[in-house]
């Protein structure tokens, strides 16, 4: 049997999660409001997990990102999905050099820590593709060679929820990918009035660099530490079996309104970002309150709705509400 | 001496009888011609008669000859069906020749012999002769009437073609009628218990009508209080099971005396829920700690401290007692309003 010190974990997750607060200051240096962007960013980045960012443009994703690029002290790019993009585009390709008469590699933008794929559904399958092979297996392969992509590598794809035409929505199976779907909404009143200040200020803040990636490696394999008691492995099975059996769980009201429930990849991501949000919160050990913190980031976009749910305006979202107010907590 | 007379006479008439049946085919050929041989004087036949003159095809007929003769002479009759098939005739035997002793006045004996006929040919036929053997020797043949054997008449100028009859309908037999009737009673009688169930459970009663009486939260919540204590969980170094019970017990209780889903709830979720309502700011402050202690127990194996598990039962005791007694004021603050 697996024994634990919890007290030395603890103490252990103390002491590596200090740099979470740091993380935090300097990001609201530059982002007003959106801690809920910023702290799935964080769990994202911690559990070595993707996100899909869906919210409208101007809600400073971008500059999310950018800024976490920077506090980390890594490279950043974002590529800028259009239908005429190629995979080329994205992974690199082979440039045939006239000077040394050799076929060279070069690489896409995908060669960097933080990946923003910007409007990813503008792009046709065989792009996306490219993209969520290289997001799964985490190297690339150009030529006769395989290149693994730098560490910690995080891809933060964003969609457009109001424009449809023109766009390539992504499969069931590329989304499952994506271990966090992070719905960005406005900020309040109060925020945006702060945004304008920052921005007619003579200079706009610019956060420092106050971490290495090797931390933020460092830091993955401590949230993988975290404690995780059979009870609450239970109940993210639970969860998640809610949304494949609803009936079993005296949610037969949802029987006609899922088409297709999670998937065990959702069990994973759910463990996986729990650990995550409890060493954000400098715990060493899982609590219910933290796997049904992020159980709305991980399950909405892994969840079907069948044409009854839409035509009543049902969204996953009200789903998972219902499986979570039903699902008995440890 | 008599039975030795007697067998003798049995065995000379089965011998002719044999003898008759082998000898008639080879006499079959020439029996029109032995119809002129007259018979014996002490034979006089009364009368040969079919009970039909005419037959549809497979219907029966009756042929009856009746003869006088001597009461000491014995004749024996060779079986018709035989001299029928000896001679082909298209007639069948359906029940062979049957001797009557009709009476017996004055020495003499009248007989009356029988046979059960049809025909399945249409056709007008004189039937073979019948033929019978005397303990002398002597073989005697009967002579036979005319059948005229005809088909069923179809007029094909008025035929009317008719559907075919459906099933006869017998009567229904209570042998019948029994599984159903059984089968209908047993599925009333569980309708009716359904019925009465669910309608005694809606008004809170027993199958028999008593009604059924349900512990305040509070007693319920007590009493699984006193239960966990008298486990001795903790003791026996399973603080998991102990903490369990114990926030179960008090979920269970706030579930039914807030109204809160607290079972469905986190630790923190539940305490925030409470903020609102009025309870004691010790109870609540103690509930909080004991919820947190209870999280740390069973999710990150915390081993607590002896004098926290012994506290941990007062607390939620203190809670159950503090929030039902508030409660009654309450219940008594609104019957005074009325």
């Amino acid at each position: 049997m697996e024994t634990v010190n919890i007290k030395e974990l603890n103490e252990r997750i103390q002491k590596e999660s200090a740099f979470v607060d740091i993380i935090s200051m300097e990001m609201n240096k530059v982002i007003v409001g959106q801690k809920h962007l910023v702290e799935n960013l964080l769990i994202g980045l911690l559990a070595d997990g993707h996100i899909l960012l869906e919210g409208m443009p101007g809600l400073a994703k971008t500059l999310a990102i950018n800024t976490l690029a920077n506090i980390v002290d890594a490279k950043f790019s974002r590529i800028q999905f259009t239908p005429d993009l190629l995979p080329a585009d994205v992974i690199g390709t082979m440039i045939y050099s006239q000077k040394s008469e050799q076929f060279q590699v070069k690489q896409g933008p995908i060669f960097a820590n933080f990946v923003l794929a910007d409007e990813i559904n503008r792009s046709p399958a065989k792009v996306q593709s490219a993209l969520l092979e290289a997001m799964q297996e985490r190297q690339v392969t150009i030529g006769d060679n395989t290149y693994k992509l730098p560490k910690p590598f995080l891809v933060m794809a964003t969609q457009n929820p109001v424009e449809q035409e023109g766009t390539y929505p992504l499969p069931e199976a590329q989304v499952d990918r994506f271990m966090l779907k992070v719905v960005v909404s406005y900020p309040k009143k109060e925020e945006e009035k702060l945004i304008i200040k920052m921005h007619n200020a003579r200079e706009f803040p610019k956060a420092s660099a106050v971490l290495k990636p090797e931390d933020i490696v460092r830091a993955r394999e401590v949230v993988k530490d975290v404690y995780m008691d059979e009870k609450i492995e239970k109940y993210i099975v639970d969860i998640v079996y809610a949304t494949r059996t609803p009936d079993e769980y005296g949610l037969g009201k949802l029987k006609d309104l899922i088409s297709y429930g999670a998937s065990p990849r959702a069990s994973i991501s759910l463990a996986m970002a729990s650990k995550a949000y409890a060493f954000i919160k400098r715990r060493g050990y899982v609590i219910p309150e933290d796997v049904r913190a992020v159980c709305y980031e991980v399950l909405r976009h892994r969840i079907g709705l069948t044409y009854e749910a839409e035509a009543e305006n049902i969204t996953t979202e009200n789903i998972i509400t219902d499986i979570i107010n039903t699902v008995e907590v440890p | 001496m008599k039975l030795i007379g007697k067998m003798k006479r049995m065995s000379f008439i089965l011998l002719l009888a044999l003898l008759s049946a082998f000898s008639f085919e080879a006499k079959g050929q020439d029996t029109e011609q032995m119809i002129q041989i007259p018979l014996p004087q002490w034979l006089e036949i009364k009368g040969s008669t079919l009970s039909k003159d005419s037959i549809l095809v497979g219907e029966q007929v009756v042929w009856s000859t009746r003869m006088a003769l001597p009461q000491q002479q014995e004749l024996v009759f060779v079986p018709y069906a035989g001299i029928v098939e000896a001679e082909k005739a298209p007639i069948d035997v359906i029940h062979d020749l049957q001797l009557d002793t009709i009476s017996i006045k004055n020495g003499i004996k009248e007989l009356d012999a029988k046979v059960l006929l049809t025909s399945f040919d249409s056709g007008y036929y004189k039937l073979p002769l019948m033929v019978a053997l005397t303990p002398q020797g002597d073989t005697i043949y009967l002579d036979s009437p005319f059948l005229d054997v005809t088909n069923t008449p179809v007029d094909t100028a008025n035929f009317v073609k008719h559907p075919i009859k459906g099933q006869a309908k017998y009567p229904v037999t209570l042998k019948e009628v029994l599984p159903w009737a059984i089968l209908a009673i047993v599925v009333l009688v569980v309708a009716y218990i359904l019925y009465r169930y669910i309608r005694y459970r809606r008004q809170n009663r027993d199958f028999f009508g008593k009604p059924i009486v349900q512990d305040p939260p509070h007693i319920i919540a007590l009493r699984e209080l006193d239960k966990l204590r008298g486990e001795k969980l903790w003791q026996n170094g399973k603080e998991k099971l102990y903490y369990t019970g114990i926030t179960d017990t008090l979920r269970e209780y706030i579930e039914a005396r807030f109204g809160v889903n607290a079972m469905e709830q986190t630790s923190s979720e539940i305490m925030g829920e409470l903020k609102g309502k009025e309870i004691e700011e010790r109870c609540y402050r103690e509930l909080d700690e004991l919820f947190k202690t209870a999280d740390l127990v069973k999710f990150a194996k915390y081993i607590p401290q002896v004098h926290e598990n012994e506290e941990a039962i007062p607390v939620a005791v203190r809670f159950v007692n503090s929030t039902f007694e508030q409660k009654l004021q309450e219940e008594k603050q609104n019957g005074e309003e009325k």
